[in-house]
């Protein structure tokens, strides 16, 4: 799994993974997230557009990242998420943290 | 009747060895003949199962692969010997040399093996080089040969660990039918390795039935510990009326370690009250439980509730649901997604399973079927109650 990341602003970065995020990839968008907090760019938008599945590790891999950037004082959002992607966010209710939106630039453009 | 004893003891060697390679994947052992033939300049290398009646070459480089009777003096000699057995020519050796191996058109001279075994010290195959041409096998050379022997040992006492694994998991689930009048349970799990993170439980309470189904992120032996572990603490709680009280003190114990790894545990947690159906429940992040009523109605039971695991502090609420006379509820893992399109429609499709059958142990027997049948991709865990009209 590839991940391409784009920065936005002072503080803000599209993570942008595609493919499967498992158990194999999971990992690795942990510590892509980790650095990029630890980089200053502590609001996170993780778009999901080239996601086609993702497992319980991927949706492990985004809760903490959410509370990596959380702790950073910046939020972690996700964008475009395919149809699997959002049946797994909404029977484990991380639909309620893990808000998603259209669109990775439009993530954050509102605060 | 010894000779039998020994005739079963190799064929259950040889189910071992096969399963083995099967788990293993043939192309680690064929990459491994490879290099180690390569390394010690030999042209030939082999991995093969033995027993009594039969040499069964599983891996090779430059040997056709197949099945041979065990009729060459060589094998019993090379099967007995310990450590490293080596003949620099067989011509030259009288046990050997008048095999037509030796002396046709194969004209093997070279052959040295080292025997591996499993972990109860049964010898069940060989790991064998050999060439045409004679050759003087030095010291380095014995020592890579064991190694390599040892390196196969190692891989059967890790697929042995493994399968004792998958025995202790399956113990941990319930067997016996609970004796609460007018209520019956089912359940069953198809890991897609031999151990997984999904399980099941039930175990009577005062007054009634308590039940679980887990599905701990992430598959094999790392995720059956923490399925255990969920297990034992929810049991733990079996005195306290709360289910909300069971769920937090699993969430307690392992808080830290789910969220330095940063997994989760998906959890449906309830309590049957036997004299009026009553179910107190907690899901936490689970979210694929439905009622099937005797009318045929259905209801997903779904919450608002996190998995255990993710430290967002947010608490469990206890939920209640009446099973009514002739209710059925299934619970069960996103793995009985797969078995259908994915999607939300699953759910559906089970209800009309429990809608079709007489039992709860039907509706667990038509799923286990469907996941077999399909190879599910991912561990398929059901959980089945149903209250008699």
């Amino acid at each position: 799994m590839e991940f391409t990341v784009i920065d936005r602003g002072a503080d803000v970065a599209i993570i942008q993974p595609s493919g499967r995020l498992n158990m194999v990839s999971a990992g690795r968008l942990r510590e892509v997230i980790a650095e990029v907090v630890a980089g200053g760019r502590t609001r996170i938008a993780v778009d999901l557009a080239g996601v086609d599945f993702i497992d319980s590790s991927g949706l492990g891999a985004l809760i903490s990242g959410l509370k990596t950037a959380r702790q950073a004082g910046g939020d972690l959002r996700i964008a475009a998420p395919t149809d699997q992607v959002k049946l797994v966010l909404q029977l484990t209710n991380m639909e309620r943290v893990l808000t998603a939106f259209d669109s990775a630039e439009t993530a954050f453009s509102n605060d | 009747m010894s000779e039998k004893v020994i005739s079963e003891s190799s064929v259950g060697a040889r189910a071992l060895g096969v399963e083995l390679f099967a788990r293993l994947g043939e192309d680690r052992f064929s990459e491994l003949c490879v290099k180690t033939a390569g390394m010690l300049s030999v042209a030939n290398s082999c991995v093969a199962l033995v027993n009594d009646q039969s040499i069964w070459f599983r891996s090779s480089n430059g040997v056709t692969i197949g099945n041979v009777p065990r009729e060459h003096p060589i094998w019993d000699v090379a099967m007995e010997t310990h450590g490293t057995f080596v003949v620099d020519d067989l011509q030259s050796d009288s046990r050997f040399a008048a095999h037509p191996l030796v002396i046709g058109d194969v004209g093997v001279r070279f052959f040295a093996s080292h025997v591996f075994a499993a972990q109860d010290g049964r010898r069940i195959g060989l790991f064998f080089v050999f060439q045409a041409a004679p050759l003087k096998f030095d010291e380095h050379a014995r020592s890579s040969m064991a190694g390599m022997a040892e390196w196969i040992d190692q891989q059967l006492a890790a697929g042995e660990e493994y399968d004792r694994a998958a025995e202790v998991q399956r113990a941990l689930h319930p067997t016996d039918s609970l004796p609460v009048d007018g209520y019956e349970l089912a359940g069953m799990c198809v890991p897609t390795k031999a151990v997984g993170g999904d399980f099941f439980d039930w175990y009577p309470i005062d007054g009634g039935i308590a039940f679980t189904l887990g599905d701990v992120m992430g598959k094999g032996v790392g995720a059956a510990i923490i399925a255990a572990t969920v297990r034992a603490v929810l049991r733990s709680a079996r005195r306290n009326k709360s289910v909300v009280a069971a769920v937090e003190r699993a969430e307690d114990c392992l808080v830290g370690e789910l969220s330095a790894a940063g997994a989760f545990v998906t959890l449906f947690h309830a309590r049957l009250r036997a004299s009026d159906g009553r179910i107190s429940f907690v899901d936490a992040g689970h979210g694929l439980t439905v009622i099937v009523n005797a009318d045929g109605t259905t209801e997903r039971l779904a919450t608002t509730d996190f998995p255990l695991g993710t430290a967002l502090d947010d608490g469990w609420r206890r939920q209640r649901v009446i099973l009514k006379p002739g209710s059925t509820m299934v619970t069960f893992s996103d793995g009985v997604l797969d078995l259908y399109d994915g999607t939300l429609d699953s759910v559906d499709r089970v209800a009309e399973i429990a809608r079709g059958a007489s039992s709860a142990k039907q509706i667990v027997d038509e799923i286990e079927r469907l996941a077999r049948r399909d190879g599910a991709p991912d561990d398929v865990t059901v959980l089945a109650i149903r209250r008699a009209l």
